[in-house]
């Protein structure tokens, strides 16, 4: 061998790291396609635009800069300046008045409230500066999106702003309402000087709060801006991706339509449940107008697929669980679990119906999808017609929004019950699927196509379920291909699809040599549906109020019961 | 490298550099949506389109079943291959190579093809480069290049993996050339022997100091550390380990020690993330020695060959001092050794995972193609029930294909696809073998599954054009280019794609892809037959169908054809619908294009463009471009720049002048100019102009440019030429000729198939394009003929002087080009006469050459004219005649033509006294003849 000379050449080194952070949801990615049903619903709202009087005021704000402004300031530092002394008003009427409920939903009182408790014993209140809230252009550009799709404001081609016909009569109806005060006659002083006058803020209050909104001159064109009521009454084809705001009508109509005819404390859950089974004979607890119940359908595809994802997040937590526990495992492993700790019937027990002790791979899906069906007094016939018969009850032992609250009230630790749950869960959603694609096609089933197979949509779910079903597979093979296609390969795809866009790392677990290894939790949990924000925005426009004996009741008010039946008519036809 | 951080990041080293052709990637385990996603995307882009995956059979398993849902190519735009060493035995390298024409990239470690192996693991990896100017680790190269190839063969069955390594030699001919080893840095792996084996020859016997180990893995009994240590006799022994993950028994450790073996033991300084490195470092009087890849510290790994042990590979560095390595080691471990070591919890054994069962039938190799499965099969002994076998096809859904029985030793087979089969058949396919009972179950065999190569998708994903280059394709297309960022989107893609660099392509020693081999007559085997024969392919030939495949495959996957063919699949009568790399598809709508203008670029840019094309020009006139530029290239640019040309003028950047000038300079460079030699006597054209070639040529639409281009709009019915109307006529008739000697001209000229695309550039419809081009073709047919015969002669002339048997075959070949596009023309015009002399002289000049292929062909045809003049036996009694009549008046060349003639009609009727008296005289004939060129 030749004498060793030093060294020259690529050293051997340590391999860095290809991603940045940790941090993400939607692991599964199942969730991005709700995202794409609910600005079709309620294109006026999104979950962080709660309250309905900021349409009228933004559009003031706007209103004014075109008419007057200070010289050289931006639109930006004029919004914020006009939104502060909004904030600091609603504070104000907040302390001071003596039924005031605490304003939810008001943007950026948070440093504002700190500093109007700082500053509330002084006669005069000082400005705080404009970092109350990070965005440039303060609470409004929360709410530029659905301004601009409920025609209230358009972006030109030169860049400029305009302020459409609709948005300037909820500037002038926002004019009206507090024209009386003090800040009104001297706004244009406040919107450079330091500070404003305690007094000025309490008038202005009085007359600006957010819920004063059913008391105010801009509660009727809001009304008409939010209804949409100029809107045509044409329900768009989603896959047409036409402008939808036409469907906050429709939307809104429903809720004001499930109000009407409850008769107890109505909720985010009832609502949930009300547009799955609303038309469904037997569910007595919302029975939707003619008129209604075109945009209904897609609320239920809506709703269909959140539980569908709900029960595949629960399998996913499952399974993730199950290796921080026992891993790393194989995936055999795992499915060897599945078998032998899942006998289903404890399941079944706790959701009132009898099922026999058999281990996984001893159920043939068919056998098993039939069974559910007896269980539910299907009368027998084959399975699609038993599908479009289940798809038409609500009151059935099996059914979706039970299994749903048992899934939520159960740790992934009652390994029986839970993973049990989430498949009888699945289960029922593919034998209303099959019902409602067989019975009924409609528009709405776009819904259930969307996401594709890089999504899982329904539609492919229902197709391969019933390849599962045509093959004889056994619940052990389906639950383990829903494992494997649904929710371990689902995984890998969206967190290579968010590593690619933000290099992040969010796998919930490694996998090296044919091991699984566990890193993190799964949560389970619905999207936001925006019932919360659009139930409140009817609230505000005094649409409805809540029993007095029992505050939790809620009761159409003489302009809610008339908007409704406007929104009925719109359509056509009478209540 | 990658870059001048301490760590190296295994993606940025793949992404950094475009120019590799091939991506080779040897693994035990493999995530494909990773490799989807985070390597084949950029590769893809980068142009590195041909990505082999070998991995353990056990792992590959993994990719059909635990993450089959997650996957959208294997099979389709990348290779994934099972390599099963064994039942107890792993595959277990890890190595990515990039292979390129001027660069290779090769990169040793430990990390597997996964997310957690290149980016989130403790991984170690050596990256090393070569370059014409940077050879170093060439000999590595050649080592990794050899292993593959050794691996295919005893490992592959696979076709399409066979000709993928093919086309990577082809491309990176510098893989397989002679290389001189280092020492300092050397690839060890265990095809053939155990690492431990050579690790003990490489210390050449010399003092171990002290030996530090870095794994995640210890076997039963610690057997390997402790042979490592009888055969190396380190003083002192440090072994890292990490705390709560590494594999090992604690016993065996503390065993050892008692035994009096020098070990202590470190933890390993960081648990965030798993350590799966593997280094040894030994620290020598004469130097340090780092081993470093894929080897944990096992007996499978260390103390066997693959023949009973593991597939391992790693590199052996060498440095004068272990200081060289002490920082990749010494930051990462405990300063003190664990006192206790149950301190430190490494789990007893690894998780037992099922191995796949000896004996069974296994599925070698699947394929898809053209409508047929077609697989390889080791075939175990079958159940009883079974009747017989099923190919299980899974992709959306689940088909089955009948195979029938296969017999006990039958390997191969091959079934056509039901045509309903085939629409499910577009992604991925999965396949395994099946039983049949007589009843028509399926009987599960626990056969191996294979992804199948779907070859068809394969090909069509490899050559289609990124984005950029697609968006070209439409602009050139349509000929309308409608801002200054589409003309810059045009030129640097036209700029990417076609290599005019003559000092680079020489040294790199031609254009990306290669030319078609030259096809020469085999040697001459003694007299013809009329009879078939059986043809018995030499080991030649068989090379030469091989380079052709390879040649013709690596051009069709190239960037520029799938320009080209984006332009061709729009011009009228094609599809309309673009597709761009990543399945993308953008249908131009009629209203699309009518909303787009034709604008000239800005005058910078009319400039590039210009420049671009003379430089074009230059370069067909300059021999050693011609002659190092792939053929298939050559022919391929003549119709794209005569498209450009075109273009320019429609928007204005150029004048009709300008254009008819660019135009004719074009084809003097192609065709070369009026008053030179035929084409072979030109050594920059000689290569392309082949009969041979004829196909290339259509597919490369020659003709219709060259045609439209020199006759109907291009020169002849311009506005007012610069140049003189004569010379313009003389180099169409140059034209007509050279485009004879390849193709058959009257045909070209009236194909409307061929001519459709020139037709949207040279005149206002297909109808009147072609009656043009057959009006100046027919009115020039007898000009051709002469300047052919001319051409004739000349090749003739000069094999007089042919330097080397080579050359001389060349020009045979050359002058029985020029007398079949003589002989066509003459068949165009019906001059019996001509056409009779042609085939006589063709038959004679090709037994000359040896070619009795070509000279069988022409007796053929001979045969064919002579019989419908007449009864043959009288016309051979008539050609007698006229023979001897020629002979005596001492013509006899015109009395050979004759008398072989007669003598062929004579064989013909079976006229022995007539074939023998035609003998006679064509002898006495031939004699004189030498004579009289003699004197």
């Amino acid at each position: 061998m030749k004498s060793v000379p030093v060294l020259v050449g690529p050293d051997p080194r340590w391999v860095g790291r290809i991603y940045k952070d940790t941090g993400g949801e939607d692991f599964l990615g199942l969730r991005a396609v709700q995202e794409n049903i609910v600005p079709y619903l309620l294109p006026g709202i999104i979950s962080i635009t709660p309250r309905a009087r900021y349409y009228a005021f933004y559009s003031w704000c706007l209103s004014e800069y075109a008419g007057a402004h200070p010289a050289g300031m931006p639109l930006a530092s004029f919004i914020k300046r006009r939104e502060q002394i909004f904030v600091l008003a609603n504070l104000v009427w907040s302390d001071t008045s003596e039924d005031a409920p605490a304003e939810g939903g008001l943007l950026g009182s948070t440093k504002l409230g700190r500093h109007w408790r700082e500053h509330s014993h002084l006669d005069v209140i000082p400005f705080a500066d404009s970092g109350y809230l990070k965005a440039s252009h303060g609470g409004y550009s929360q709410y530029i999106g659905v301004m601009r799709s409920l025609g209230l404001i358009r972006e030109q081609e030169d860049g400029a702003l305009a302020l459409l016909p609709r948005g300037q009569q909820l500037a002038a109806a926002f004019a009206t309402s507090i024209e009386g005060t003090p800040y009104f006659a001297l706004r244009h002083r406040f919107d450079t000087d330091e500070s404003i006058p305690h007094t000025v803020l309490e008038e202005y209050g009085t007359k600006c709060h957010l819920s004063g909104l059913r008391d105010g001159h801009d509660r009727q064109p809001t009304v008409e801006t939010l209804f949409a009521f100029h809107a045509s009454d044409e329900i768009p084809n989603p896959e047409a991706k036409e402008p939808a705001v036409g469907n906050m009508r429709g939307s809104l109509g429903i809720i004001l339509q499930m109000i009407d005819q409850c008769e107890r404390p109505f909720g985010e859950d009832g609502f949930r449940k009300a547009v799955s089974y609303g038309f469904c004979p037997d569910y007595a607890e919302y029975r939707p107008a003619a008129a209604l119940r075109p945009i209904l359908a897609h609320w239920r595809m809506f709703q269909l697929r959140e539980l569908y994802v709900y029960a595949l997040y629960a399998l996913w937590a499952y399974f993730l669980n199950w290796l921080r526990l026992h891993g790393p495992q194989t995936f055999l492993a795992f499915r060897d679990h599945l078998n032998e700790g899942h006998d289903l019937s404890q399941a079944g027990a706790t959701l009132g119906i009898s099922l026999p002790r058999r281990s996984l791979d001893a159920w043939i899906l068919g056998d098993w999808l039939d069974g559910l069906l007896d269980a539910s007094h299907i009368p027998k016939a084959n399975l699609e017609e038993r599908c479009q018969a289940f798809a038409q009850q609500s009151a059935s032992p099996v059914n979706e929004h039970a299994l749903y609250h048992i899934l939520k009230d159960t740790p992934p630790e009652n390994s029986a019950v839970y993973v049990g749950t989430a498949l009888l869960l699945l289960s029922t959603l593919f034998i209303r699927l099959v019902g409602l694609k067989r019975f009924r096609p409609d528009t709405a089933w776009y819904w259930a196509k969307l996401g594709g197979t890089r999504r899982r949509s329904l539609d492919l779910f229902v197709e391969e379920m019933s390849d599962h079903v045509i093959s004889e597979h056994n619940l052990l093979d389906t639950l383990s291909w829903l494992y494997r296609d649904y929710i371990v390969s689902q995984h890998v795809v969206t967190a290579l699809e968010k590593w690619r866009a933000r290099k992040a790392n969010t796998f919930h677990f490694n996998y090296e040599d044919g091991l699984f290894e566990w890193v993190q939790e799964g949560r389970v949990g619905f999207s936001t549906s925006r019932f919360r924000q659009a139930y409140n925005m009817l609230w505000d426009l005094g649409l409805y109020r809540f029993d007095d004996d029992n505050q939790r009741t809620p009761r159409l008010t003489r302009l809610g019961r008339s908007t409704l039946q406007r929104v009925l008519n719109s359509y056509g036809q009478e209540k | 490298m990658a870059k001048k951080s301490d760590r190296l990041q295994l993606l940025d080293a793949i992404a950094e550099e475009r120019g590799y052709h091939t991506g080779i990637f040897l693994t035990y385990g493999a995530d494909l949506a990773f490799f989807e996603e985070a390597i084949l995307r950029v590769l893809w882009e980068n142009g590195c389109r041909s990505n082999l995956i070998l991995m353990d059979a056990n792992r590959y398993n993994d990719t059909l079943t635990d993450f089959r849902g997650s996957v959208s190519w294997p099979g389709c735009r990348y290779l994934v291959r099972p390599v099963d060493l064994g039942p107890l035995q792993s595959f277990h390298p890890k190595v990515v190579l990039l292979v390129g024409m001027e660069h290779g990239r090769l990169m040793i470690g430990s990390g597997n093809l996964t997310f957690t192996g290149f980016g989130h693991n403790h991984e170690v990896y050596t990256c090393v480069d070569w370059a014409p100017d940077q050879p170093f680790f060439h000999a590595v190269f050649t080592q990794m290049w050899k292993l593959i190839t050794a691996i295919d063969e005893r490992w592959g069955y696979s076709k399409e993996v066979g000709l993928m390594l093919r086309k990577a030699e082809t491309v990176a001919p510098w893989l397989i050339a002679p290389a001189e080893e280092s020492g300092d840095t050397r690839l060890v792996h265990t095809l053939q022997e155990p690492l431990l084996d050579q690790l003990v020859r490489a210390l050449e016997g010399t003092t171990v100091d002290r030996l530090t180990m870095v794994t995640p893995f210890l076997d039963e009994g610690a057997v390997c550390l402790q042979q490592m240590a009888q055969r190396t006799k380190p003083k002192e022994i440090r072994l890292v380990l990490q705390h709560r993950r590494a594999v090992g028994n604690a016993q065996d450790l503390k065993r050892l020690m008692q035994e009096g073996l020098p070990l202590a033991v470190y933890r390993f300084a960081d648990d965030d993330s798993y350590l799966h490195a593997k280094l040894y470092l030994f620290e020598t009087p004469r130097g340090a020695y780092l081993l470093s890849g894929s080897p944990n510290c096992t007996r499978s790994a260390m103390l066997h060959s693959s023949s009973n042990g593991n597939l391992e590979i790693a590199l052996l560095r060498r440095a004068s001092s272990s200081s060289y390595f002490e920082r990749l080691i010494e930051s990462r471990m405990s300063r003190e050794p664990i006192e206790n070591i149950d301190d430190l919890e490494i789990e007893r054994s690894p998780v037992s995972q099922p191995k796949r069962e000896p004996g069974k039938s296994q599925l070698l190799d699947v394929s898809l193609a053209g409508g047929f499965v077609s697989g390889v099969v080791s075939m175990g002994e079958l159940p009883e029930e079974v009747a017989e076998l099923q190919l299980r096809l899974r992709s959306t859904r689940t088909n089955w294909v009948p195979l029938g029985e296969l017999r006990p030793n039958m390997t191969e087979f091959t079934r056509s696809l039901p045509s309903e089969l085939l629409a499910w058949l577009k992604g991925p396919v999965s396949a395994s073998l099946w039983g049949r009972t007589t009843e028509g179950d399926a009987v599960d065999l626990r056969c191996n599954e294979l992804w199948a190569t779907n070859v068809d998708i394969l090909r069509h994903e490899i050559s289609r054009a990124s984005p950029i280059h697609a968006q070209a394709g439409v602009y050139l297309s349509e000929m309308l280019v409608a801002s200054d960022e589409e003309w810059r989107d045009l030129y640097e893609a036209l700029s990417r794609l076609i290599e005019l660099d003559v000092a680079g392509l020489q040294r790199r020693g031609g254009t990306y892809t290669t030319s078609p081999p030259v096809r020469l007559p085999p040697p001459d085997e003694g007299e013809l037959e009329l009879e078939d024969t059986v043809v018995l392919v030499s080991e030649d030939e068989e090379i030469f169908r091989q380079r052709s495949e390879i040649a013709d495959a690596l051009f069709h996957e190239s960037a520029v054809y799938a320009l080209i063919d984006l332009v061709r699949g729009a011009l009228p009568g094609a599809s309309r619908v673009i597709e761009a790399s990543g399945g993308l598809a953008t249908e131009d709508t009629a209203e699309g294009t009518a909303a787009r203008r034709k604008q000239p670029p800005s005058a910078g840019l009319g400039r590039k463009f210009v420049n671009l094309v003379r430089k074009y020009v230059r370069s067909l006139m300059n021999p050693a471009y011609m002659l190092v530029a792939s053929t298939y290239h050559i022919l391929a640019h003549y119709a794209l720049f005569h498209r450009i040309v075109v273009l320019l003028r429609e928007h204005e950047v150029i004048s009709p002048e300008d254009c008819v000038r660019f135009a004719c300079d074009i084809n003097v460079g192609f065709f070369g100019s009026r008053g030179d030699d035929a084409p072979a006597l030109l050594p920059r054209l000689r290569r392309h102009f082949q009969h041979a070639l004829a196909d290339e040529w259509l597919e490369a639409e020659v003709p219709a440019y060259a045609l439209g281009s020199a006759l109907a709009g291009g020169l002849t019915s311009s506005p007012r030429p610069l140049q003189d109307d004569v010379v313009l006529a003389e180099l169409s008739i140059r034209v007509m000729a050279a485009l004879a000697i390849v193709v058959d001209l009257p045909q070209a000229a009236e194909d409307s198939a061929q001519l459709a695309p020139a037709a949207q550039l040279y005149a206002d419809d297909l109808p009147t394009f072609q009656w043009q081009i057959c009006d100046c073709v027919g009115a020039s047919l007898p000009e051709v003929q002469d300047l052919l015969e001319r051409w004739f002669n000349q090749c003739l002339a000069a094999i007089e002087d042919a330097a080397s048997p080579l050359d001389r075959a060349i020009l045979y070949r050359a002058a029985l080009d020029c007398g079949r596009g003589a002989y066509e023309v003459a068949a165009c015009q019906k001059i019996e006469e001509t056409m009779r002399r042609w085939c006589s002289d063709l038959i004679f000049w090709a037994r000359l050459a040896g070619d009795r292929e070509i000279a069988r062909e022409w007796r053929e045809t001979l045969v064919g004219i002579l019989e419908e003049s007449g009864e043959p036996q009288e016309l051979a009694q008539e050609l007698l005649g006229e023979g001897i009549q020629l002979f005596f008046a001492k013509q006899y060349q015109e009395s050979i033509h004759k008398l072989s003639q007669a003598r062929l009609l004579a064989e013909r009727v079976g006229d022995e006294e007539l074939v023998n008296s035609c003998q006679q005289w064509l002898t006495n004939s031939e004699v004189l003849l030498g004579l009289q060129g003699s004197q």
